[in-house]
């Protein structure tokens, strides 16, 4: 050892947590890997995890955990399989925004979740709670039902999520199945700032953007959005609570959403993730279409240089602009409904498309 | 039993339990008790002063220490507005009653207490508390006795006693140590060394004022026009440490006032933050975390404010609305300090530069202003060591960057075989900076630099050299199609390279994808394939060998294809070793029979 790696990891310590961070990160478990120092692989991609999952690089977190999995199943002696299992729920939770995976391996993940929480004497209550989620999303409504009450009958416990976490994944859920009073009534101690986290009330004001507006809370959902955009807006983990800000815009001020849409683009342009892509540009596709309803054909769109689509496909005119989001969606949606056999996705789109004709 | 009557039914709260509670839990150490003596003695000092201006306030603290016969007992008198019997009842003996206790002293604002368990804290340390009160309002003193137990009794006393209160503690077994002179003076300073009302000291031998001469001067005139030397003096006193420089902080919302000492090593941007707060002149904490804006780890800082809301324990500030406008202008405070050395003490600002540069480089994010004052002096790695933003300026017209150190090094060595400089953005913060400058400078071009826009800069080869190398090249691409690697031959600098191994991020994620998936299990395995099939393959490493190269030459030269086979798989290890990838099974065995063959060859 040339103290190369301790000298990195030292220069790490310092960093504050983001893609700059993750990066050095993935060098300092390459040295590990070169030096064949496998606790120090170990202990790296641990916060190659943790940074992919906090702060949106979602794949690297899925590889780093592969790799962890694989070291603690091969060498038992060495590390203890109890330490994956915070890590297993995110992880989970990541895969299956790949419609890529298909879904009897997504069964077989749960399936091997489930195993190695039992084996723990862990509570399924994440387990029920992810899979619910997994389930709605997909569109097994009745299937996702069955789950939503076993895992809020299941204790909590040290594997358990935070009870910030957990209040506002049954807000998503009643949302889900428009129990928007429920809700929002479910959200109040999260909106009253009694229960908080570091994700927490950031998710929960973009998820009661959209209810707001359809139960005429306007006010309040004005007062989400800017309370909320100020929390999420340096990182890119929130892509998708983004999305929400930006449907939200798109129905109270178009002009603003154009803003929020350049500044936040390259999120969504470099995500492997497919999920939040999909998520986001469906939500540019609704505001370009609400531009043009609005008449206005002519804009200037300001993108960055690496993510610049007008420049690189010859986007010419907002017709043109309409036309490539609506083809990238509808091939997104077509690759989850074609995993999920059904058409649940379509389903998402048109129900945000009526946001065009929107009248506040 | 069941209760038939229509009356409700009181909770009955165990005093022991809620005490071993707050001292547990809500306090930090059981010394706050001090703090809320002095905190009541205080409050009503101001309070009778409220009505009479010119009144004279005092505060006596008298000690007898533990003995063998005597369990040792701590009295503190003070001469302010007193109770009356009502009053006893209602402040002494409930819990969590805040809003009376408002109502009494009239405008909160004034007093340091607020919450109603004050005196009861007391119980962390003894088993009774005895008070004897007299109110100005009263004809006759009042003398109460709590028990730890949660009794108390309360009776009229017949003798004169003059307006004021005097409180008894007797120590608990076991309790000793709070009651020992040398600890309790200390802490009578610690917490009450800037508290406006004279308050002294005694412990049967001899008798002192705590706050005889106060250690600093908060007001505004006394930081502006204090001693530099004294001021970075009393910074070393209070946090045991030496000081760059310090900053006067002002706010007006929370009327706040005190100094931030410049911390004179580098600092973690996610280490706590431990901030001495003093509220209304009494001693908060010496860990206060949220009073100065994110960006500012680079520094520690002593303040007063006079009024802002402490939490329960009082030993934090509520994080609310007025405490952000307060981080706000205290921030301001920072930057207009950094604005002024950047005009006029540039030495000093180089200073704090080399030693905080992640914090000003944060703060140059942060706000435009800095960022122009600032942009100049800033360090970066570059390919030619490190340079000043001022020095890279004038070396190149075109900023060239590469966004991670992988990417980096990966260039490092041709760039400056060239003297081209590249900067290494790879470092946090240093890619949104170099990205901000079009933005800030109109005149300033930047040019983000991949190792394969590096390789696209390299002569070609001419007609006849590609000719020559074609079967070459040929060979190699079969021997690499394997491992995802393309192949490119150019020549370039410096001629001691035979080859460049180049891996951009994204073909980087894809590597790290197949080396990983070799080790993952079944299930993580086959997912790890089907996301990565997915992931556009247009960028895929590239081994560049170097046509200038007089051991790629001989190798062009050849007729043994056998030879050619060999030595670009030997290249193609040893270009990953020398970039720090880690080997793959495949790759591992490709050396292993590489090597072999090779000797056997040579054989």
């Amino acid at each position: 050892m040339d103290g190369k790696l301790e000298k990195l990891l030292s220069e790490i310590d310092l960093m504050p947590d983001g893609k700059a961070k993750l990066l050095m990160l993935e060098e300092a478990a390459r040295i590990a890997d070169s030096q064949n120092d496998l606790k120090a692989g170990f202990d790296i991609r641990e916060e190659i995890v943790h940074q992919g999952v906090f702060y949106g690089h979602h794949l690297n977190a899925i590889i780093a955990f592969s790799w962890r999995l694989a070291q603690c199943e091969k060498n038992p002696h060495l590390f203890d399989i109890s330490d994956l299992l915070w890590e297993y729920k995110w992880i989970v939770e990541e895969i299956y925004k790949f419609p890529d995976v298909p879904s009897e391996k997504i069964e077989q993940l749960f399936e091997d979740m489930k195993d190695k929480y039992n084996r723990e004497g862990a509570s399924l209550r994440p387990y029920y709670c992810i899979k619910c989620k997994y389930l709605y999303s997909s569109g097994f409504k009745e299937r996702a039902e069955e789950l939503y009450f076993k895992w809020i009958n299941s204790p909590r416990d040290g594997y358990s999520d935070c009870r910030a976490c957990d209040i506002d994944n049954q807000v998503l859920y009643l949302l889900y199945i428009k129990d928007y009073e429920k809700a929002f009534e479910m959200a109040q101690p999260i909106l009253s700032g009694r229960l908080k986290c570091a994700e927490i009330p950031h998710l929960t004001y973009a998820e009661l953007l959209l209810p707001s507006l359809e139960t005429g809370r306007l006010n309040d959902a004005q007062i989400f959005h800017e309370k909320g955009y100020k929390l999420i807006y340096k990182n890119k983990d929130f892509l998708e609570s983004m999305s929400k800000h930006l449907l939200y815009l798109t129905v109270v001020d178009v002009n603003k959403a154009v803003n929020i849409f350049e500044k936040h683009f390259q999120w969504a342009f470099e995500t492997h993730t497919i999920f939040f892509k999909f998520e986001f540009y469906l939500a540019s596709w609704v505001m370009f279409t609400k531009l043009k309803k609005l008449g206005k054909e002519q804009l200037k769109i300001h993108l960055q240089k690496d993510c610049n689509i007008i420049e690189k496909y010859k986007l010419n005119t907002i017709d043109d602009i309409i036309a490539w989001f609506e083809k990238e969606t509808t091939d997104m949606a077509n690759k989850f409904n074609l995993r999920n056999g059904n058409d649940h996705f379509n389903g998402v789109i048109q129900e945000r498309l009526k946001l065009v004709g929107f009248q506040l | 039993m069941v209760n038939n009557n229509e009356f409700d039914l009181r909770f009955k709260v165990n005093l022991q339990g809620i005490i071993e509670l707050l001292s547990n839990h809500l306090y930090s150490s059981p010394k706050v008790y001090i703090r809320e003596l002095l905190q009541n003695a205080v409050d009503a000092v101001t309070a009778r002063r409220k009505n009479d201006s010119g009144f004279y306030g005092s505060i006596s603290i008298e000690l007898f220490e533990p003995s063998e016969k005597n369990p040792g007992t701590l009295v503190v008198e003070d001469n302010g507005i007193g109770l009356t019997e009502e009053e006893v009842h209602q402040f002494l003996a409930v819990i969590g009653q805040s809003s009376k206790r408002e109502e009494f002293f009239q405008r909160r604002n004034d007093f340091i207490g607020q919450f109603g368990i004050g005196l009861l804290s007391c119980f962390i340390v003894c088993d009774e508390i005895i008070v004897i009160t007299k109110s100005e309002k009263s004809p006759y003193a009042v003398e109460w006795v709590g028990k730890y137990d949660g009794t108390y009794r309360v009776r009229k006393l017949d003798n004169d006693v003059s307006v004021g209160t005097k409180i008894y503690l007797r120590c608990r077994p076991g309790s000793e140590e709070y009651f020992q002179a040398p600890t309790l003076k200390d802490l009578f300073i610690h917490y009450g060394c800037f508290l406006p009302y004279p308050i002294y000291f005694s412990d049967g031998k001899s008798k002192i004022l705590i706050n005889n001469e106060k250690p600093f001067d908060f007001s505004r005139d006394g930081i502006l026009k204090g001693d530099r030397e004294a001021i970075l003096e009393y910074g070393k006193k209070v946090f045991d440490e030496d000081f760059i420089d310090y900053i006067p902080l002002f706010s007006k919302t929370g009327d706040v006032s005190g100094i931030a000492y410049i911390i004179s090593y580098k600092m973690n941007p996610s280490s706590k933050r431990r901030h001495r707060v003093y509220l209304k002149n009494m001693f908060l904490s010496d860990s206060v975390e949220n009073l100065l804006p994110d960006w500012a780890f680079f520094l520690k800082c002593v303040v007063n404010c006079n009024d802002l809301e402490p939490t329960a324990s009082r030993e934090q500030l509520c994080d609310d609305k007025k405490l952000s406008q307060v981080q706000a202008e205290l921030g301001d405070c920072i930057r207009s300090y950094l604005v002024e050395k950047a005009r006029f003490d540039i030495f000093r600002l180089r200073e704090i530069i080399k030693i905080h540069t992640l914090a000003i480089k944060a703060l140059s994010l942060e706000f435009d202003e800095l960022y122009k004052l600032f942009i100049d002096w800033l360090p970066f790695e570059t390919s030619l060591g490190i340079l000043t933003f001022g020095e890279i300026k004038k070396r190149t017209d075109i900023i060239q960057y590469t966004p991670s150190i992988d990417e980096f090094r990966q260039i490092q060595k041709i760039s400056a075989a060239k003297s081209i400089c590249i900067l290494n953005c790879g470092y946090i913060y240093d890619t949104e900076i170099i990205e901000k400058l079009p933005e800030i400078f109109h005149d300033i071009r930047i040019e983000r630099i991949s190792p394969t826009d590096m390789s696209a800069s390299f002569e070609e080869l001419d007609f006849e050299e590609r000719e020559k190398a074609f079967e070459f090249i040929k060979t190699a691409e079969v021997v690499l199609q394997p491992f995802n690697c393309s192949v490119q031959i150019k020549k370039f600098e410096p001629t001691d390279i035979p080859a460049l191994f180049m891996i951009d991020e994204e073909a980087n994620l894809i590597r790290n994808i197949e080396n990983t998936k070799e080790v993952s299990n079944f299930l993580f395995s086959s997912i790890l394939g089907q996301i990565s099939d997915n992931i556009s393959t247009s960028s895929k490493a590239q081994l560049c060998f170097n046509y200038n190269n007089p051991l790629i030459t001989r190798l062009i030269g050849t007729d043994s294809k056998e030879l050619v086979c060999m030595s670009v798989e030997i290249i193609y290890i040893q270009s990953l070793l020398m970039g720090h990838y880690p080997l793959n099974p495949r790759e591992m065995k490709l050396l292993n029979s590489s090597l072999l063959n090779l000797i056997d060859y040579k054989l």
